[in-house]
């Protein structure tokens, strides 16, 4: 690309917030150099260019990085504006401030019930609850579509918007579900307007190439994710240890049994805290399991305070060996940050979602 | 309801203490944008509110001229973008740091008022493990201001508006994790002080006792205890 600007794209290919930011790339005429990540072994690239959230997207113009796909979408738009360039977002305040809204109830709302239909469910019936909830939020968007649009094929107007390519980066793996929950999630029953928008999503140029439409190949990246990311963990045996007072020793004193009520978020597996799991060889399946020191909890026995608990845990997932490292909670190492691919934030307080993925 | 419109009829549907209706209230006061303050009762939600923001009948709300505007930074970006004299809360012409201001904001809003729910709302090793977050999350901001006056540098901008409100709460963080701002984090403690010297800040915060009382009250109607 002699002479023009240099843009790098750090993506996965069935990311919807990577997605929708080819799609802008796309919509600008703009070319890019695509870099696929994995994301089980991030690259110092991206890594160095997101320290704080360590996800794609990142957008990298002359070697600067951009984050955060919405962000990102907005300065795409700013740098590359005027006459004869299609824009992302209206001009007018009011309407660039709805835009901004509907675009942030999408990855509030139907974007956690697209990670918990397909990574935070445990069972059916929490992939059924999920699926639900997106359910309602299609019903909520076909409301927002005949207000944005007013006759028009897409909520940006005539061309597509902020809010066309925020849902659209999600119908490759609308897709996907489809095939698992055996009806289309954007029903033409329930939400005609967005089936009819969603055909002409698909068929539009932007898209072409990019919002993926191989079902099977989109399950089978699925399948490598939750293997990533899962885990079905037991603890095997658990040390507590003792300070022995009036040295620098410890006395350890294994209780399995005590381990549960001793450390019970082991046992209840919060999936956006410890542990975290990562595969560091994927070839291998050699798993490394993270997890936290507590120093600071005391058994409620009258017993004296045990100073520091550690568990040592098994990676069920294929029967794959683990390999136990003791964390510090409050001073994290690099392996710890930077794991956990497939992460989750917390749902709740209705602030705007965007998984790490 | 006697009385003539406001200039440009700019109305806030707020919440005394919220940190989100805060933001508005500064970058109003920083615009020097005059407008109606309605205190909303979030037990008891008014006609108004639930009309303005059927979708998640929350405050705040921007009225202008009738028109709704939801959620605390999309406003600031309202009225940024349709006030366009005077301050600018975004840098202009400078879309590289305006999307690094975008994404400090972002990041705040993700973090900070979930964190620190959890950290007052919880006990034992959750709370343990909210307190650990808000102090990294607080080191990750100092980080980002860095040597700089403000956040965006010489003046006082987008991020700054949005993190401020909540040096409110550190009070109150800061009793129920039992940690201390200034000593974790001695230069964000000393951009707070900057902030509050500022007359839209002084006006507009909650007095940190005051935020303190009122988590207290909450807890007790929770049922926390």
């Amino acid at each position: 690309m002699a002479g023009g600007d240099d843009l790098k794209v750090l993506g996965v290919w069935t990311s919807p917030f990577v997605i929708r930011v080819r799609i802008v790339l796309n919509l600008k005429g703009l070319a890019y150099e695509y870099v696929e990540e994995d994301l089980g072994n991030k690259s110092a690239l991206l890594l160095g260019s997101n320290p704080v959230n360590k996800t794609v997207p990142v957008l990298l113009h002359d070697d600067r990085p951009i984050n955060e796909s919405q962000i990102i979408i907005q300065y795409i738009d700013e740098v590359w504006a005027g006459p004869g360039t299609p824009a992302v977002l209206p001009s007018d305040p009011y309407e660039r401030a709805a835009a901004r809204f509907w675009a942030a109830y999408v990855d509030d709302k139907v974007g956690s019930a697209w990670h918990g239909m397909l990574f935070r469910c445990r069972n059916e019936e929490e992939r059924a609850d999920a699926v639900a909830r997106a359910g309602e939020a299609l019903q909520t968007l076909e409301g927002a579509f005949e207000e944005c649009a007013k006759g028009k094929p897409f909520f940006g107007g005539d061309g597509v918007g902020l809010v066309d390519v925020v849902l659209g980066g999600y119908l490759g793996w609308f897709g996907a579900i489809d095939r698992i929950i055996g009806r289309k999630l954007i029903d033409p029953a329930r939400t005609p307007l967005l089936a009819a928008w969603e055909e002409r999503f698909r068929a539009a140029d932007v898209a072409k190439g990019v919002v993926p439409d191989d079902v099977d190949k989109v399950l089978a990246f699925l399948e490598t994710l939750l293997a990533i990311g899962s885990a079905n963990v037991q603890i095997l045996d658990f040390e507590a240890r003792q300070e022995i007072p009036g040295t620098d020793e410890f006395k350890s004193r294994a209780s399995t049994k005590n381990a549960v009520s001793l450390w019970p978020s082991l046992a209840q597996l919060p999936p956006n805290r410890k542990p975290m799991i990562r595969a560091d060889q994927p070839r291998t399946q050699q798993l490394r399991c993270l997890v936290p020191a507590q120093p600071h909890w005391q058994r409620k026995t009258t017993s004296p305070a045990v100073r520091h608990g550690r568990a040592r845990v098994a990676q069920r997932v294929k029967g794959a060996r683990h390999r136990y490292v003791e964390e510090d909670l409050v001073d994290r190492s690099e392996l710890l940050v930077t794991s956990n691919p497939v992460g989750y934030t917390q749902e709740g307080a209705g602030r705007r979602f965007e998984p790490s993925f | 309801m006697a009385g003539e419109k406001k200039p440009q009829g700019l109305q806030l549907l707020d919440f005394w203490v919220s940190p989100f209706g805060q933001r508005c209230r500064i970058a109003l006061a920083e615009k020097n944008l005059p407008y109606e303050y309605l205190e909303q009762d979030l037990r008891n939600k008014s006609e108004l509110l639930l009309k303005s923001n059927p979708i998640h009948k929350k405050i705040p709300v921007l009225l202008h001229d009738g028109r709704p505007i939801c959620e605390s930074l999309i406003i600031l970006q309202y009225i940024d973008e349709a006030f366009p004299s005077g301050t600018r809360l975004l840098p202009a012409g400078d879309p590289y740091a305006r999307a690094q201001a975008r994404f400090w904001a972002d990041y705040i809003d993700k973090k900070v008022y979930e964190c620190g729910t959890r950290l007052w709302k919880l006990k034992g090793e959750p709370q343990q493990q909210a307190r650990a977050e808000m102090v990294e999350i607080l080191r990750t901001l100092e980080g980002a201001l860095g040597d700089g006056k403000f956040f965006g540098g010489e003046a006082f901008g987008f991020v700054d508006v949005a993190l401020v409100p909540f040096t409110a709460w550190f009070l109150t963080y800061e009793r129920y994790g039992e940690f201390s701002v200034e000593k974790e984090c001695p230069k964000l403690a000393a951009w707070a002080k900057r902030c509050g010297e500022r007359e839209s800040v002084a006006k507009n915060l909650s007095p940190p006792e005051k935020v303190y009382e009122f988590v207290g009250d909450l807890k007790k109607r929770l049922g926390i205890e």
